[in-house]
């Protein structure tokens, strides 16, 4: 080969230096140890495995940043995740509450309450009822059922909807309606509530386990 | 693996959501959240004086729930904002006590969607009690605004940085934790 010394080689760069491709890969390589950092502080911790049972807590913010879960295997945040989803089916379409006034029967349940705000004028008050209510618990106990291989795009998912989420809320506010019912009319709860309730649970349970594992696995 | 430090500008986004909240409580405090007619008998409720009907009804464990709910937490939420971007905003150099403040911004995280409370019992009572003449539950606009501040002070805790708190502390060692 021909070296020529033409004006047109004289910039190149020497042949020792790195390539921008290899410092890619070398920024790559994972840790040698896996980390964990606090979510609240940013303190970076070496993750090591926990035993059941056991809380680890950042070392300068104490916040709780992992635990191991005594029961409940690999499949736990799936399994409760698809037993919420098979609640879903009766809570969407069976009466919460059967009311009686003046001879009248009437029945109530979610969808009944999205609709008559929507009805009484305010749609976008419907959407996020129906939304926090209904469509984000679905989601979330969707991507747990299938996305137990996936843990960041969980993750990801998680801190995206997990703040609007509340199922939970949803049956205290029930429970408040029902009391409040009580005093005027004559109330009864019906499978559709029961429904919806161990729906709320299986996504409490299946997010924490969820979280459990993924925590101590980071 | 440090994630990006925070920026500055970050607590602008927080201190606006909190702001907006604050002024969307004023209407959802000011104007009626619900219509009840009972029998001939009709009633416009406000936030405050549902809370006053039901304790006077008798059910104060429930006046207190809704209370807790309604009005506390909202209140609570944003003064505890405050108190975390003035801390954030004022120190030049490391705040004094991180750990008390990241403590208080786990709780503020965690007790912001109960606020939803009254917004659901509102939404479902209006489903249900729908018998026309006789009984009727007609939602009013106070409990679109009230449902308004609810989520922009979750959206001031989701924009909040806490690891703003902890910008020029040192590094703990890597030792177990003790008290």
């Amino acid at each position: 080969m021909i070296v020529g010394t033409g004006p047109s080689r004289a910039g190149r760069r020497p042949e020792t230096t790195f390539s921008a491709r290899t410092l890619a890969f070398i920024r790559m390589q994972p840790p040698l140890h896996p980390v964990l950092t606090c979510r609240f502080c940013g303190q970076v911790h070496r993750a090591i495995p926990l035993a059941g049972g056991e809380v680890a807590r950042c070392v300068r913010c104490a916040a709780h940043i992992a635990s191991a879960s005594r029961w409940g295997g690999k499949h736990a945040p799936a399994s409760f995740a698809l037993a919420g989803i098979a609640f879903a089916v009766p809570a969407a379409l069976l009466p919460f509450i059967t009311v009686e006034k003046f001879g009248n029967m009437r029945t109530g349940d979610f969808l009944a309450g999205v609709f008559a705000l929507d009805q009484h004028g305010m749609p976008l008050l419907a959407v996020w009822v129906l939304i926090c209510g209904g469509l984000t618990p679905l989601l979330l106990l969707t991507g747990l059922a299938l996305g137990w291989r996936n843990p960041a795009s969980l993750r990801w998912m998680g801190g995206a909807f997990g703040d609007w989420a509340m199922p939970d809320v949803y049956v205290l506010a029930v429970f408040v309606a029902l009391t409040r019912l009580g005093s005027i009319v004559d109330v009864e709860l019906n499978a559709g509530f029961w429904s919806y309730t161990a729906m709320s649970f299986a996504l409490l349970l299946a997010w924490r386990t969820h979280r459990l594992q993924s925590n101590a696995s980071a | 693996m440090n994630p990006a430090p925070p920026s500055p500008v970050s607590i602008h986004r927080p201190a606006a959501f909190a702001l907006a909240a604050a002024v969307m409580l004023v209407p959802a405090n000011v104007l009626p959240i619900v219509d009840t007619r009972l029998a001939g008998d009709a009633r416009s409720d406000t936030i405050w004086s549902g809370v006053v009907e039901l304790h006077e009804s008798g059910l104060w464990p429930l006046a207190l729930v809704v209370f807790l709910a309604s009005f506390a937490i909202p209140v609570f939420k944003l003064v505890g904002l405050g108190c975390l971007l003035v801390a954030v905003k004022r120190r030049a150099s490391a705040i004094r006590r991180p750990r008390a403040l990241t403590r208080l911004y786990a709780v503020l995280d965690e007790i912001g969607r109960w606020s939803m409370l009254d917004v659901f019992l509102v939404a479902f009572l209006a489903g249900v009690v729908r018998f026309g003449e006789p009984a009727m539950v007609v939602p009013r606009v106070g409990i679109a605004a009230f449902a308004a501040a609810v989520v922009f002070t979750i959206l001031a805790t989701r924009a909040f940085d806490p690891r703003l708190l902890w910008r020029d502390q040192q590094p703990a060692a890597a030792r177990p934790f003790d008290a």
